[in-house]
């Protein structure tokens, strides 16, 4: 999957105003890539970050709910990674949860995972949170998984999941949760005819709207938010399919245009 | 702390609808200085719209770091510290800048510096020039803000007086927009002012009376509204309402207000010239590229025997070379920040 690209407002992008812009080498140079990897969850009020090698989950760092992420993400990135002995350049990859979510939340973290792949040319991976949130259900048993994001304005964020690949353990909860179709913006009005039944419901929007129906079972509120782990395993996923997005393509996935072009267009002034 | 007199510092500015890097060496050698502005995004508007200014800067900020290391040439070890305009501004827009300039910090092992964005234009005159004579005072007038300061030294600043409403450059654009000249007003109200007669409206000069150093340009603003349009409510001779002005009686408003406007900064800096006495006069912010005001300014200096310190142009908008030049004394007096800095939208000094 391929992030998409940010900003969709039908306007010119920044101009620079530059005097005599020429191109020239770049003046700075490229520090040796590191063999560690760095998940960065900033989409909700708690979020955190996960540290890993390889296929190996080392460590989970998960934020107090509340905590502001703008003072807090880079310094806690420092401890996580003195704990382990690591410096910055000791990393290779980056995951960040890229959204839906809190619009604040993800710019801070999109910043932080961009300005990695520039200055340290990480390679940065952008996790769609919708994929993150639906791994909390990997022990839940359910036949169909609901995941509902980002209620506001009587439209909510829609993805459906379900059991895939191989049974390793033989049971249900072991295999892989993957996506049965993409994620995409609904009307209240169109739930819940768009899910199959029986089906289990996690995701935020379940807090803010009433989505309560038949054959359908809202799960327990902690599997609601995205967390850093899960955030580091689709991260994994994505890179094992060779997933990487330009750090200068990587923007938080917007669902709306911004309120004041939906105004400008609803008086007809587009 | 003591630092070389050519140490360089990268600053990075996002408080408003600037993307902005630099690179400075000792302070005022500017290396490079990039600057992506975002005001046709904005125009429509008629001003800037935080949420849309947010998702621009993280667009255009990885991009204007790079073509500032690129324009600059300087290898990352020759780069002492990360500034960052932190305070005051759009909380939206101040966190992108934020948090490049800590991830940098972080990354590269350097000290990071945040930087008062106010501060910084007041300082912006002392780029690619001699340093300024201290104590001064430094009038700092854009689109968010309109502050007096006394200046003692580049890091050392006292607010003596500053607006109760309407900044000065708000007021550009609010008195642009009604006689519908477009935005941003700044540029657009001083072309216009060139042909137009400054005595035409005797409009207000708020706050002139005692020796307060404060400002207010809402009634100033109100005072062009109703002069353009007609008191509401009230018939006001030689007005007829819905009358359209004639493009040199629009030149004659915009030229009156612009000198009622320059004529209460002028006597503020005045005062609080000789009030404190002051070796110089500063102007910084976007107002202060306008052309009436810097002639003001030079002649208030000449009057008073003052030095008179106006940024060039370039420095008059949004940048971050004034926020790496000022972060230069503040690195050299030991002050740096942890990598827990926060992004502030409002400071009173």
């Amino acid at each position: 999957m391929i992030l998409r690209r940010g900003l969709p407002l039908g306007l010119p992008s920044a101009k620079f105003a530059l005097e005599n812009l020429k191109p020239r080498r770049c003046g700075y140079n490229a520090l040796p890539m590191g063999e560690f990897s760095l998940a960065i969850e900033t989409s909700c009020r708690a979020g955190g970050l996960a540290l890993g090698r390889d296929d190996e989950l080392l460590d989970v760092l998960e934020f107090p709910a509340g905590q502001r992420h703008a003072t807090q993400l880079v310094a806690r990135m420092d401890d996580l990674l003195r704990r382990h002995g690591l410096k910055p350049t000791d990393l290779a990859e980056v995951y960040v949860s890229a959204g839906p979510g809190s619009f604040t939340g993800l710019r801070v973290g999109v910043t932080v995972a961009r300005t990695l792949g520039q200055t340290l040319h990480v390679a940065c991976v952008a996790v769609p949170t919708i994929d993150a949130v639906a791994l909390n259900a990997q022990d839940e048993p359910f036949e169909h998984l609901a995941v509902a994001m980002d209620y506001k304005e009587r439209t909510l964020y829609l993805g459906l999941f379900e059991r895939g690949g191989a049974c390793p353990s033989g049971q249900g909860q072991g295999r892989e949760i993957v996506s049965a179709s993409p994620p995409k913006l609904i009307e209240l009005g169109e739930w819940p005819a768009v899910v199959p039944t029986p089906a289990l419901l996690i995701g935020e929007a379940a807090m803010f709207a009433d989505l309560a129906a038949p054959g359908i079972t809202i799960g327990q509120q902690e599997l609601f938010m995205p967390r850093p782990a899960g955030v580091w395993r689709i991260g994994r996923r994505l890179v094992k399919q060779g997933q990487f997005v330009d750090y200068r393509q990587l923007l938080p996935l917007y669902l709306r245009k911004p309120e004041a072009v939906r105004l400008w267009e609803k008086q007809g002034k587009a | 702390m003591s630092i070389s007199d050519d140490a360089i510092i990268l600053g990075i500015e996002s408080t408003c609808d600037e993307t902005a890097c630099a690179l400075v060496a000792g302070g005022r050698r500017v290396l490079a200085n990039v600057v992506a502005t975002q005001i046709e995004l904005h125009t429509r508007f008629g001003g800037v719209v935080p949420e849309i200014a947010s998702r621009a800067h993280l667009e255009a900020v990885n991009s204007v770091l790079e073509e500032a290391l690129s324009r600059a040439g300087v290898p990352v070890e020759q780069i002492a510290a990360v500034a960052v305009a932190n305070r005051p501004g759009l909380i939206g827009s101040l966190l992108i800048g934020l948090m490049a300039a800590k991830t940098l910090a972080w990354a590269w092992g350097k000290p990071l510096i945040g930087v008062n964005h106010i501060h910084a234009h007041a300082y912006s005159p002392a780029l690619d020039g001699e340093p300024i004579a201290y104590p001064a005072v430094a009038m700092v007038a854009s689109g968010g803000h309109t502050s007096l300061y006394l200046v003692k030294a580049p890091t050392e600043l006292e607010l003596l007086g500053s607006t109760t409403d309407d900044a000065a450059g708000e007021a550009f654009d609010k008195v642009a927009s009604i006689l519908g000249l477009g935005y941003p007003g700044g540029p657009v109200i001083d072309q216009a002012a060139r042909t137009g007669n400054p005595k035409a409206v005797d409009f207000p000069r708020p706050l002139l009376k005692g020796q307060s150093l404060d400002f207010s340009f809402s009634g100033l603003k109100t005072s062009v509204l109703y002069h353009v349009r007609g008191v509401p409510g009230a018939v006001r001779e030689g007005v007829e309402k819905g009358t359209k002005l004639t493009e040199q009686e629009l030149r004659d408003v915009a030229a009156s207000f612009q000198a009622a406007l320059v004529d209460t900064l002028r006597i503020k800096m005045r005062r609080a010239a000789l009030a404190t006495g002051a070796k110089s006069l500063i102007i910084g912010g976007g107002v202060s590229a306008n052309s009436a005001l810097r002639l003001a300014v030079e002649e208030l200096g000449r009057k008073h025997d003052l030095s008179v310190r106006l940024p060039a142009l370039k420095y008059c908008v949004d940048n971050a070379a004034m926020t790496a030049g000022l972060a230069w004394h503040l690195l050299n007096a030991g002050v740096t920040d942890t990598l827990e800095l926060e992004a502030t939208a409002t400071v009173r000094v």
